[in-house]
């Protein structure tokens, strides 16, 4: 009994790491864009190689998650929602590296009224996905505080649609920018910024019923 | 000898039904969602349903027994047989039904075949235990879920640790559901055997076992193996509210049914009220499915839902009526058919 709990306090110690990592790398993500428009392309990649190193510490922590479950836990009900949940919040880690990698190659030029906008999406975006891993966190420890972490998800989601709308509207209306290719790729880089929260939210949908499935 | 077993095979009957079917209701959402092995749910409950019966059997047929001493083999035969046909009747078309009720109607079926009086008194107090059951499981588990709910936000286990812990109690609770189901609803089964049939008494070291309790063994084997051979299907085909539970819902529903059934059948339990001078619980056989019902609404209450489920409560009400009917019929007619047409004695 013993051994027990104490692998299940050290399967949820792996867990709670993983999610430290997936949280560092949002915070780089932020980090980067501010970097990027600020055309310190030097600091950007730095902070590009630090994501793309947690990327890869979370692949290396979800697989030993992966065999800690199968090999200890004989609960298949609760490791099937664990591991769904663990490879569903693999998606947000993955995304924040593609999407930099992607600022990287294509290195974007957004006009300069458009900076306070687009950090306030990121930002948003971020929230939306931090609160993702507070809920995570709760579903771990404190069942009954999930959703209203939940909650908050939805809300930046909700608040990073509104923006990601202010500001493709502003792209192709305010004449700020010329060409249509830039347009599109400019807006290309506003949905994937806001893809972030999507996935959250899709995340957090799956989190919701797996809570309900342990509430008394 | 070979006779005997034919007359007690409908008891046994009802036995297998009665473990096919009440199964389900300590173990479905364990079994269900693989919290527990069904083996290991199956060899608990047969353990446990079998210590239950032999050890504790004896107060809620004692009660039956009040209501209608049948001292022939085939009065008795007809009597299970009856019980028997109606859980399978109102079972096969969808009806609520308990073998408690079923077993009362078909004794009382038997009162009046043989114009033997039936004790109102003892009617009474098994009509209000049929009433009371349900909302004392309700009152227990709203009790048991706002401890729980208190418990598990001061304990802050993780999330493994809850499940093993979940899975603890499932197993322990399930065992004092299987426990309590044997030493209630054994009466069912094996009751209205115990004046007809008599077995010599076995003899062990540190105990004796007497005739009824020989019965009340065989009887919660049959229990066993209907436990064994049916209620998987019954856990998987049927869509009863239990398994749609979480396995946490589940700890609670199953506690305070357990409660309820150990209440209204342990004998140590009412020798305990009566040294202490309170007032003694009448040992009566309850329908462990109608506690489910009334836990479930009391889980509810417990969370202050106060919008009762009318549907849930008509169709309790329905089986308090039809199953005692019908039971009642079948054991008139069929002991009308075994006197007139095998010349049987059935007083």
């Amino acid at each position: 009994m013993n051994s027990v709990f104490k692998r299940s306090i050290e399967l949820n110690m792996k867990i709670e790491k993983f999610l430290d990592v997936i949280s560092q790398s949002l915070l780089l993500f932020e980090k980067a864009i501010k970097a990027l428009l600020k055309n310190e392309y030097e600091q950007f990649n730095e902070i590009l190689n630090r994501i793309c190193r947690l990327e890869t510490e979370a692949d290396e922590l979800e697989s030993e998650i992966k065999v800690m479950l199968y090999k200890y836990l004989l609960l298949p009900d609760t490791r099937a929602d664990v591991l769904s949940l663990i490879k569903s919040l693999d998606d947000v880690i993955d995304a924040t590296e593609d999407i930099t990698k992607d600022f990287g190659i294509q290195k974007p030029t957004f006009p300069k009224v458009l900076h306070d906008g687009i950090l306030s999406m990121t930002h948003s975006s971020i929230e939306s996905a931090e609160s993702l891993l507070l809920a995570t966190r709760s579903f771990l420890n404190e069942v009954h505080l999930v959703s209203a972490h939940i909650s908050k998800v939805k809300f930046f989601e909700h608040e990073t649609d509104i923006l990601e709308d202010k500001i493709n509207m502003s792209i192709f209306n305010d004449h700020i920018v010329d060409a249509l290719a830039e347009k599109m790729q400019l807006k290309y880089f506003i949905s994937k910024i806001a893809s972030i929260a999507d996935i959250s939210e899709i995340i957090s949908a799956k989190l919701t019923i797996f809570t309900i499935k342990r509430e008394i | 000898m070979n006779l005997t077993l034919i007359f007690i095979s409908s008891g046994l009957f009802l036995g297998w039904s009665l473990g096919a079917n009440d199964a389900a209701n300590l173990f479905g959402t364990a079994v269900g969602t693989k919290v527990v092995k069904f083996r290991t749910a199956a060899v608990i409950m047969s353990v446990f349903v079998i210590i239950g019966a032999v050890s504790s059997g004896s107060g809620a047929s004692h009660t039956l027994g009040k209501l209608g001493a049948i001292h022939s083999m085939p009065g008795a035969f007809v009597v299970a047989l009856a019980s028997g046909l109606t859980v399978f009747i109102m079972t096969r078309y969808g009806l609520p039904v308990s073998t408690s009720q079923s077993i009362v109607g078909a004794i009382i079926g038997w009162n009046l075949f043989t114009n033997q009086s039936t004790s109102i008194d003892t009617l009474t107090k098994i009509l209000m235990t049929w009433v009371l059951c349900p909302v004392l499981a309700a009152l227990f588990s709203a009790f048991f879920y706002r401890i729980f709910k208190r418990l598990t936000r001061r304990l802050k286990a993780n999330i493994f640790m809850r499940h093993y812990a979940i899975r603890i109690g499932l197993l322990i609770v399930g065992g004092f559901g299987a426990y309590s189901l044997g030493a209630n609803n054994i009466a069912n089964v094996m009751g209205v055997f115990t004046n007809s049939i008599h077995f010599e008494p076995i003899h062990f070291a540190f105990f004796n076992i007497n005739s009824t309790q020989i019965l009340f063994f065989i009887g919660a084997v049959a229990i066993s193996l209907g436990i064994f051979t049916y209620s998987y299907n019954v856990m998987n085909t049927v869509g009863n509210d239990i398994y749609r539970m979480s396995p946490a819902t589940a700890l609670i529903v199953v506690l305070a049914s357990a409660f309820v059934l150990f209440i209204f059948g342990s004998v140590s339990l009412q020798k305990l009220l009566i040294s202490f001078h309170l007032p003694p619980i009448p040992l009566v056989p309850v329908s462990s499915s109608q506690a489910v019902v009334g836990a479930i609404i009391g889980i509810s209450l417990g969370k202050g839902d106060y919008h009762i489920n009318y549907r849930k409560l008509r169709g309790i009400s329905l089986g308090w009526l039809f199953t005692p009917i019908l039971s009642l019929l079948l054991s008139y007619i069929g002991l009308a058919i075994i006197q007139n047409v095998f010349t049987q004695h059935v007083l």
